[in-house]
């Protein structure tokens, strides 16, 4: 078990380092913050002298051997843009982010798995079949769009719901159905297909022979086991719904960490943007060493073998 | 084979019947036609007797059992016929006039099933011992911990030991024949009138495979069920059977005592199951064995007449190939299926 512990730390750390790495040489490679912070008609000896005081004038190599170096002493620089730690930035930034994650997760469980489960107990049926259908359609539109439309019906032309910013309660909504339909899409149809496939297995026919009620046969047999193959599918999405959040905290101008991040992105602060990077990397790789756990939790097969 | 050859033909006539099964028709959809899987089955299991329902697969023997427990209904099966459950006092249940509750109160505690995969029959996230006490709790008014303590008990009577720890394990943790066993404790929960069992112990070693139907028999005696027991082992059969209904292609051909099926067969299909059978004992080098020419017809091209006739020896054109032969009543006791079994050649291959 500790071997196992130990080797998915490893593989975690070269991921994040791997991430790093190609986050480092990506955004150098568009520019240099300065040509953002001065004016246009700025001299050339203003603008090496700032390189020089933020070590953009050394080679790529040197300045990540810097950067890691600063990281291993707890070090994780400072906004160019903001001119104060990127960890107090993120700090700020970090609550209404979970929050609207945490949300649209919820969302995503509590309805994509009743969901699903119907759509398989009635398979067949005209209506299972249409939500299936329509699914399939929220799993495959971008973020964006559902987002935009959301906001053309609720907010334009109904004017029921408020579009931007994190105020009041009702702030939440859009943001985080907008998150959570892709989500629903993705949970329902894969338990509609894991349910199919227990509904056929040896034992539920054994519960029925028993004489067990069949509500208690759809829940404890059937859903039950369809559960657990879906915990690494929500592993999956739960990455996705960090990428996903990015984007539609960006469109709905919500206060969190998407916002910080694709910000550093536009004014080429370095600094901001890699550390965001590290921690996004941090966040879906742990959480795919959590599912790992939960699977071991919930499944007696995988207890034994670990 | 000749380990055990009831004799109590006289006695078990006079016992009522636990299940009577009459004009049982099994009909499967599928994308060419309807298929019949079951033809007119008919047949009857009394008080503390063990039915055999023999046949190749594909002949209608799990698909029967699974009729009788109401286990074989989905949108493309259609079950019709009766099938009567005696529970003990007033008039018999027709289990296939019964509503969904009615039924599950029927299954596991008046007619249990054990079924032949016991690797995957168990429910692989659930205690042995919930998968036990929940049979219990379904049925009775009666708590988890009580429930739970009964089946302690069940674990010992089907033979395992260290009852407590054992029904904590999960199912991936047994052996096969441990969690037959376990099937067996499930199905007896309730102690049913019927037990069915659905190749038992086909997907086990053999002494595994004795042991189970050691088993079987000795609760069967201590707890007076009526058992049909469905094997494609005729050595399996010789063991544990009082009757013998061999099916063929979705029809019973023939009903016997086990004594005679196996002295006397009557259907030139089971005079061949017999030859093709393997025989250590008497005149083991002398005895060869005689495998049946061909196979069981599809059930969606099943040829005119009697099913069999194919590969009959026997078979006459112009009758066997014309019209399905009723299943003729021979006595009390025994039936055949077949045009021609009065005639001569056939009494002769009985001694053959």
């Amino acid at each position: 078990m500790l071997r196992f512990i130990a080797w998915r730390l490893g593989r975690a750390a070269l991921t994040v380092l791997l991430v790093l790495v190609g986050c480092f040489v990506a955004i150098r490679s568009a520019g240099s913050p300065v040509d953002i912070l001065y004016p246009e008609d700025a001299t050339p000896e203003q603008t090496a002298l700032l390189e020089k005081q933020w070590g953009l004038d050394r080679s790529l190599p040197e300045q990540f051997g810097l950067y890691v170096a600063n990281l291993a002493r707890g070090d994780f620089g400072v906004s160019i843009i903001e001119r104060r730690p990127v960890t107090h930035i993120y700090a700020e930034k970090l609550q209404p982010t979970l929050q609207l994650a945490g949300l649209a997760l919820l969302i995503g469980v509590c309805v994509g798995i009743p969901l699903g489960a119907i759509a398989a107990l009635r398979r067949g049926r005209a209506a299972a079949r249409a939500a299936m259908a329509l699914a399939f359609t929220g799993y495959a539109v971008p973020h964006f769009i559902i987002a935009i439309v959301l906001i053309l019906i609720f907010s334009y032309h109904l004017n029921w719901l408020p579009s931007t910013g994190a105020a009041s309660a009702w702030h939440y909504v859009l943001p985080a159905v907008t998150l959570a339909l892709p989500l629903i899409a993705a949970i329902a149809r894969y338990m509609r297909s894991t349910m199919l496939d227990v509904m056929n297995q040896d034992y539920v026919r054994t519960a029925r022979a028993k004489g067990v009620a069949e509500p208690r046969v759809v829940t404890l047999h059937v859903m039950r086991n369809a559960l657990l193959p879906l915990i690494t599918v929500l592993g999956l999405e739960v990455a996705g719904l960090i990428n996903g959040s990015l984007i539609v905290e960006t469109v709905f101008s919500w206060p969190g960490l998407g916002k910080v991040l694709t910000g550093s992105v536009s004014r080429r602060d370095f600094p901001v943007l890699q550390f965001g990077v590290i921690a996004y990397a941090i966040a879906v790789v742990s959480i795919n060493c959590l599912v790992d756990v939960l699977y071991a939790v919930a499944d007696p097969r995988v207890r034994v073998e670990s | 084979m000749t380990e055990r050859m009831p004799n109590r033909d006289a006695a078990v006539l006079n016992l009522p019947n636990v299940l009577e099964v009459r004009g049982l028709n099994v009909h499967i959809a599928t994308d060419d036609g309807e298929l019949c899987a079951v033809a007119d089955a008919a047949f009857s299991v009394r008080d503390g007797e063990t039915l055999a329902l023999v046949g190749e697969s594909g002949a209608g023997k799990s698909m029967t059992a699974l009729a009788v427990m109401r286990l074989a209904q989905s949108a493309a099966i259609r079950v019709s016929g009766e099938i009567l459950l005696r529970t003990g006092e007033g008039e018999p249940l027709n289990l296939l006039a019964l509503n969904a509750p009615a039924i599950r109160a029927v299954r596991g505690r008046l007619a249990s099933m054990v079924f032949q995969e016991p690797m995957t029959s168990l429910n692989p996230v659930l205690r042995v011992g919930d998968q036990i006490a929940e049979a219990i709790v379904a049925h009775e008014a009666i708590g988890w911990p009580a429930a739970r303590a009964r089946a302690l008990d069940l674990l010992r009577l089907v033979g395992i030991a260290d009852a407590p720890a054992r029904s904590r394990t999960f199912p991936h943790e047994l052996s096969g024949g441990m969690r037959q066993r376990v099937m067996i404790a499930i199905a007896l929960a309730c102690r049913p009138r019927l037990l069915i069992a659905d190749e038992p112990t086909t997907a086990l070693d053999v002494t595994v495979q004795a042991q189970v139907l050691a088993l079987i028999r000795s609760l069967q005696k201590e707890l007076g069920m009526a058992v049909l027991f469905i094997t494609h082992d005729l050595g399996v059969v010789a063991q544990i059977a009082d009757r013998v209904a061999v099916m063929y292609a979705g029809r019973i051909v023939e009903e016997a005592p086990v004594r005679d099926l196996f002295a006397a067969p009557r259907h030139p299909y089971t005079q061949g199951l017999l030859r093709s059978m393997p025989n250590a004992g008497r005149a083991a080098r002398s005895h060869r064995i005689a495998p049946i020419p061909g196979s069981m017809p599809s059930l969606a091209r099943l040829p005119l007449g009697c099913a069999f006739h194919p590969r009959c020896e026997r078979a006459e054109p112009g009758r066997c190939d014309a019209g399905v032969p009723a299943l003729e009543a021979i006595g009390d006791l025994r039936a055949v299926r077949c045009w021609r079994w009065r005639e001569p050649a056939l009494a002769a291959a009985e001694n053959g």
